[in-house]
Formats: structure tokens, sequence, C-alpha cells
């Protein structure tokens, strides 16, 4: 039976099928798969059986990953092929001549002698448009650091400074951020970049997590990255008062985001710095927003009770954590009661 | 928010949840007490039972990597229920999950001919756990799973999900669990990991995914509940900032919704009832502190904001049920009305993870434990009902 996919001929492969033999008489978990699924994936399965490591193969991923991004299996197999289809391209390539640069596109590739180049960006590409698709998996991103991983072992000969970051990395990950700000994968792969391309001093990374923070002060994942680059690395690029100034100005925009306020409290640990110098700050939230009750930034009082804790105020320390616990913040009452034991203990 | 403050899409979609529940709440209250929603456990039998016992539609192939996760919800589910299992469904998972095990690394794939993955083999062996089938179990080949285990390890003590796959605290507990539940765990297997975790603590006190990442509730239950595996309560205690991972978990529950939230600023979701709320469990035991969490609003958001309008349970209100909040929603239920205990001697013979026992919770100021609401009390480190990890391990060293 003759068999095409795309471009691609099949019809030498047998199909194998997708359940066991041993489970056909079972309903428990069986998919009613579409005709469409179930004779892409005997195919799948068929070439994997094989470890057939070809462009046909490759192309065969694709469409396997468009139905199902999850296919863990597939993607490891994918990346097996194009590993080994790189791989040869740059053996060809020392023997032979330099490559052309055609841009991405599968279907254009004629097999052997694709220049790794074109293999690795054309992968880079696809991985892009796969990630738009699907907002929420974890082995797109982890697949995106394998190929760079491999373009720089294969392009540029181990110095990943040649990896173009601003051409490759931000545009996607813009798009992706405008889609949704706080994704956990694209901010998780931010955090690889700067750690592996060692990008704690960029100014970009200060500027791209400043500009989202204005968009949105409640923006979590922003103040998490931010955090990191500047006290994540091994000598600090910022300076660190400007910093807190920074902090201070975002927390008088939103007296009740917490995110700004742990912020502040992260950076007062890590730096061993004194709280007790935050005590004026802190201020300007209890006073003025006394009247206003229903909008008390519990977060202030907080740090107001620890202040007094240290200052040895035992029970100015204690009433300010009743206070929380009976009134400002009630759902955690208990929470609060335990602090206000160990203050008072302490 | 303030009122002066910029109205962003972190706000309004927070106003518009809190709205929504608040909504729920005000009309409970207003018909009065007795119309208070009960847990609705025919409802959610019926959803479980049903898919149990039929083939999956067309739709569920996005979930064609993830058959043993399918198998263990739906079981898992179904026991804290109350249910039961009939001896077909059990010889059918015992078939489906065997023919997943993948022959040259032991471990088992999430379907048929896949890569063994760690948290496809976590929910398989969870399911055999669950059907009680000693006998497939001990048809595991426990020295070829010790050297995939293995194979996985990563140097910084972490593990990959898979081969060339990802590594994250998931992933640790997932292995953690599977070496825990084989009896596998040695030195050179946990090398490392325990430092690894505690270096994913962020300064928001809860944990990533991966060191530096945001603080996350999945990440959190797992990196908590795998130093629970390795360490006694009192040891892991002097691993991590207690203090500061108290205060997060504290933070997560909101105060209008009653329910948990992932991390910093996201809204609740009814699965974090059991990635926080079980978590909460084991910090308990760690910190000393009883009620990190106000279990009463905790399960009053899942009994009114996260039970489906037919049957199954959901992550808020206008969502559709699916298999993992079913399962997930019921485990955090179940946290609400038990607490923990570490047994140090049940823990000497049997190990550390298996050193918990609950306590029903019959405060009525605490939360209200009423018969009609009851699940069945968790293991805490395991995410099955209380009973079934031991008893496998107890026949295995007979």
């Amino acid at each position: 039976m003759s068999q095409k996919f795309g471009d691609y001929d099949y019809s030498d492969l047998e199909p194998l099928p997708l359940d066991s033999p041993e489970t056909d008489d079972i309903i428990l978990c069986r998919i009613m798969y579409s005709e469409e699924y179930k004779t892409l994936m005997s195919y799948m399965r068929a070439l994997m059986a094989k470890n057939e490591l070809s462009e046909r193969a490759l192309y065969m991923t694709e469409l396997v990953i468009g139905k199902v991004a999850a296919h863990y299996t597939v993607w490891e197999y994918r990346y097996k092929i194009v590993k080994e289809l790189a791989g040869e391209g740059a053996a060809d390539n020392a023997a032979e001549n330099a490559a052309d640069n055609a841009p991405d596109g599968l279907q254009d590739s004629q097999g052997p002698g694709v220049s790794p180049s074109t293999i690795l960006q054309r992968e880079l590409s696809w991985c892009g448009r796969i990630a738009l698709e699907n907002e929420k998996n974890y082995q797109i991103w982890h697949y995106r650091q394998l190929i760079i991983g491999l373009m720089i072992d294969l392009l540029y000969g181990g110095d990943s400074s040649s990896y173009d970051i601003e051409k490759e990395e931000y545009p996607i990950i813009s798009k992706m951020i405008k889609d949704d700000e706080k994704n956990y994968h694209v901010w998780s792969h931010r955090r690889w970049l700067v750690e592996t391309f060692k990008l704690h001093s960029s100014k970009e990374e200060l500027r791209f997590t400043e500009e989202l923070l204005i968009q949105d002060v409640r923006n979590n994942s922003a103040w998490n990255h931010r955090f990191f680059v500047i006290f994540g690395g091994k000598t600090m690029n910022r300076d660190l008062d400007e910093e807190i100034e920074f902090v201070k100005l975002q927390i008088e925009k939103s007296p009740t985001n917490p995110s700004s306020w742990n912020y502040l409290r992260g950076i007062y640990k890590k730096m061993g710095l004194n709280i007790g110098e935050l005590k004026g700050f802190v201020d300007k939230f209890i006073g003025k927003e006394k009247e206003k009750e229903d909008n008390l930034s519990v977060q202030a009082f907080e740090l107001l009770g620890e202040i007094y804790e240290i200052e040895n105020e035992k029970r100015k320390a204690g009433e300010v954590y009743e206070l929380l616990g009976k009134k400002l913040d009630v759902i955690r009452v208990n929470y609060w009661e335990q602090r206000r034991l160990l203050a008072e203990s302490n | 928010m303030s009122p002066t403050e910029k109205l962003t899409d972190t706000i309004e979609r927070q106003l518009e949840v809190e709205n929504s529940v608040q909504d729920i709440y005000d009309d409970i209250l207003e018909q009065g007490s007795d119309k208070f929603p009960p847990l609705h456990r025919k409802a959610h039998l019926r959803y479980t039972n049903l898919f149990l016992h039929r083939p999956l539609t067309p739709a569920f192939s996005k979930l064609d990597a993830s058959h043993p996760w399918i198998i263990y919800w739906l079981l898992n589910a179904t026991l804290l229920l109350g249910g039961t299992i009939d001896s077909e469904v059990k010889s059918q998972v015992a078939t489906d999950i065997l023919s997943y095990v993948v022959e040259d690394e032991g471990g088992i794939g999430g379907g048929y001919g896949q890569l063994s993955h760690l948290a496809s083999t976590y929910a398989g062996l969870l399911s055999l756990v669950l059907i009680g089938d000693k006998e497939d179990f001990q048809k595991l080949d426990r020295t070829k799973i010790y050297r995939w285990l293995l194979s996985l390890k990563r140097e910084n003590g972490s593990f990959s999900m898979h081969l060339d796959g990802e590594a994250d605290c998931r992933a640790v507990y997932c292995a953690l669990c599977i070496a825990s539940m084989l009896d596998i765990i040695d030195d050179e297997l946990i090398k490392g990991t325990a430092d690894w975790l505690a270096s994913c603590q962020t300064y928001e006190g809860g944990f990533s995914g991966e060191p530096s990442d945001e603080a996350h509730g999945g990440y959190t239950y797992c990196a908590i509940a795998s130093l629970c595996i390795l360490f006694s309560p009192s040891k892991v205690k002097e691993l991590i900032d207690v203090d500061s991972l108290v205060r997060w978990t504290a933070s997560r529950q909101y105060p209008i919704e009653g329910g948990l939230s992932g991390r910093t600023n996201k809204l609740v979701d009814g699965c974090y009832s059991h990635w926080v709320g079980g978590m909460s469990a084991l910090l308990e035991c760690v910190s000393g502190e009883r009620q990190v969490l106000r279990r009463v609003s905790l399960q009053n958001y899942i009994l009114c904001c996260c039970q489906g309008e037919t049957f199954g349970l959901i992550d808020k209100p206008g969502c559709a049920p699916d298999f993992y909040h079913t399962n997930y929603v019921l485990c955090g239920l179940s946290m609400c009305q038990y607490y923990q205990v570490y047994d140090e001697k049940k823990a000497e013979r049997q190990g550390c993870a298996f050193g918990y026992r609950s306590v029903r919770i019959g405060d009525g100021d605490v939360v209200d434990n009423f018969e009609r609401n009851k699940v069945l009390p968790m293991d805490p480190i395991f995410g099955v009902p209380e009973g079934y990890v031991d008893w496998l391990r107890a026949t295995r060293k007979d």
C-alpha cells in the first residue's frame, strides 16, 4: 500500500499497532484514537522500531507532536534524529563545501547534504511555533535547550558567546510572555539563559523585568527573575541602594502587593541588612492608611511587627500580630497567633 | 488592592474570581446553613466509575503519553470517596500497567511502546498499589529499575524525567517515591539530592522547580515530600528555612475564596488544595505548628466552589471537571479532615517515608468534620489513601 505524508514516502514500512496485543480486549484507559492519529502513530512507531534517523522520520515526529505535544518519547526520538543529521552534516561540511542558508521549512530539504546550521536553525523556528500553540508543556523548552547545546557544539566549536540570544531567544520569549506573562516554563527558560550565558550583568534582563513590572507590578514571575539576575550571580552589578529605591517605589504604587514586599524582604535577608532601617518606610503605610480599614497593607504591618521584635519591643510586636490575626488578615489567624506567641516568649 | 492602584491583569482576574466566589457564598448564606452543599459523593463516584468502565473519546489523545496518570487519578479518587474497585477493573489495571513496562529500562512508560518515564512509573506503581496487586508489583525488576534511576541521576543530585528529559523537583519526587516503594534507596542514588532540593527554596520561602525559578505549589509539595522520604521531620527542619516556608504556605490561602493559590499573585485553583494543602500537613510535622492553613475555609472552598455541576471536581467556578482536579481536590479535602503525626517507632521499622499516621480532626472549630463529607485519610508522602503503601512494603520484608 502506498503511504505518503507530505513529500515523503513511507510505503516500505510495516505500521505497528498503538496498543499492546495484551490489552486488546481491555477497555480501561483505551483511547478511541481518530483514524488520522492512529495512522500517523502507527508509522511513527514503525520508524522508531527501526531507529531510522532520517528526514522523513523527522517529518513524522513533527506531525505527531503537532497532535500530541506532550509525547516525550517522540521528542526524544526527534532529538536523536536531529543530532544525527546535524552531526553528519557537520562531518560532510568539514570535508566538502560550505552550507546554504535556507530558512526553515522541512519539505524544502534535500536529505543528505543539508548543512547543520540549516537543520538546527529550522529546529529553533519550529520549536517556537510549537511553543506558541502549547503554552503549558514540559518538553518544548527543554528540547530547545538541547538544540542550543548542539548549535554551540557543532556550529560554534563550543563557544557559547557566538550564539545570538538577542535574535534567537528574546523575540520568542516576548511573544510567549505577551500571551501569558507568568508562564512558568518560559520564565524558567529565561533563567536558564541567564545562567548558561552568564547574563547577570546584562542590562537587557533588568530592562525586560522593569518593563513588565510597569505593566503589572503584581507580576511575581518578573520579580523573581529580577531577583535572580541581580542577586543570583557571583558578583552584583546593580547598585544596591538604587535597587532598594526601585522596589520601594513599586511598593508605594501598590502597598498591598505581596510580590514587591517579598522582594524587599528577600533583598534584606540576602544582603544581611537590618530591617530596622525600614521603620520609616513602613510607617508611611501604617500612618497614612490607618483610617481606611478595608485596605490596610498586611505586609507593612507584618514588617512593623518584625521590626518591633528586633527592637525587643515584645509587647508592641505581639499587639501588631494580634491586630493582624483578629482584624486585618483573619484568614491567617492561626499563623499570626503563632507569631504573637513566639514574639512574646522570645 | 489600593484604590489608587492601576488596574492590571493580575488585579482584574483576581477580582473576577473573588466576585464569582463571593456570589456563591452569599447565595448559600441566604438560603440558610442547611443548604450548605455536602460532598456529592455519589455523583463523583459516578464520574470516576463511568471512565473506569468505558473507552475514552478521541479528545483524550492529548493524554496519550499519560496513560498511567489517568488510571491513578481515577482509582485514587474513587477510593478516597469510599468507593471500591471491582475485580474486573483491577485486572484491567494490572494488564494495562504491565503493558507499559519498558523491557530494557525496567520502568513504566506513558503508554505502550513509550520510553520509561519517572512520572509514569510513579503513577503506574501507585496504580498497582491501589489495586493491592502484590504479585505484579513483585514481578517488577528492581535491579533494572535501580540502574535506570541511576542513569537519570545528574551530577548536581537531581534526576531527569527520562532519557534526555527535563530535570526538576517533580522528577526527584517521583524517583524517590519509586525507590522508596521498591526499597532500593542507597547512598549512591541519593547523593547530593537533599542539598539540591534545599537549593530550590526561594527568597519567598516556597520551592521552585529548579534552583532560582519562582516558588510554586506543585514543586514545593514535591520538594518537601522528597525531603520527608529521606529524613525525619526534625532533620528536615534543619535543612530548610522553615519559618519562611510556613509564611509562604500560609500566604497561599486567600481571604475571600478560602482556597489556595500556587504562587504569589496567582489565582486559587482547587488542585493546590493538595499540592499546597497536602504539603502543609507535612509542614505541620516539620515545624511543630498546627494549622498552618485554615482548614475550615479550604473545605468550604472545596465544597462550595470545586464541585462540578453534574459531577467531578474542578479548579474554580465555571471550570469543567477533569480527572486530575477530581483526584487532587479530593486529596486536599482529606487534608482538611485529618492531621498527620510522625510515629518514630513506625519510621524506625519501615523508613522515614512510612512514619506518618493520620488523626481525624474532631474539633468543630478547626473543621466541620461531618460524616457526609468524610473522605479517607491520605498518606501524606505518596499521594494515596493511608495504609496502601505500608501494606506493600510490609509484605516485601517478609
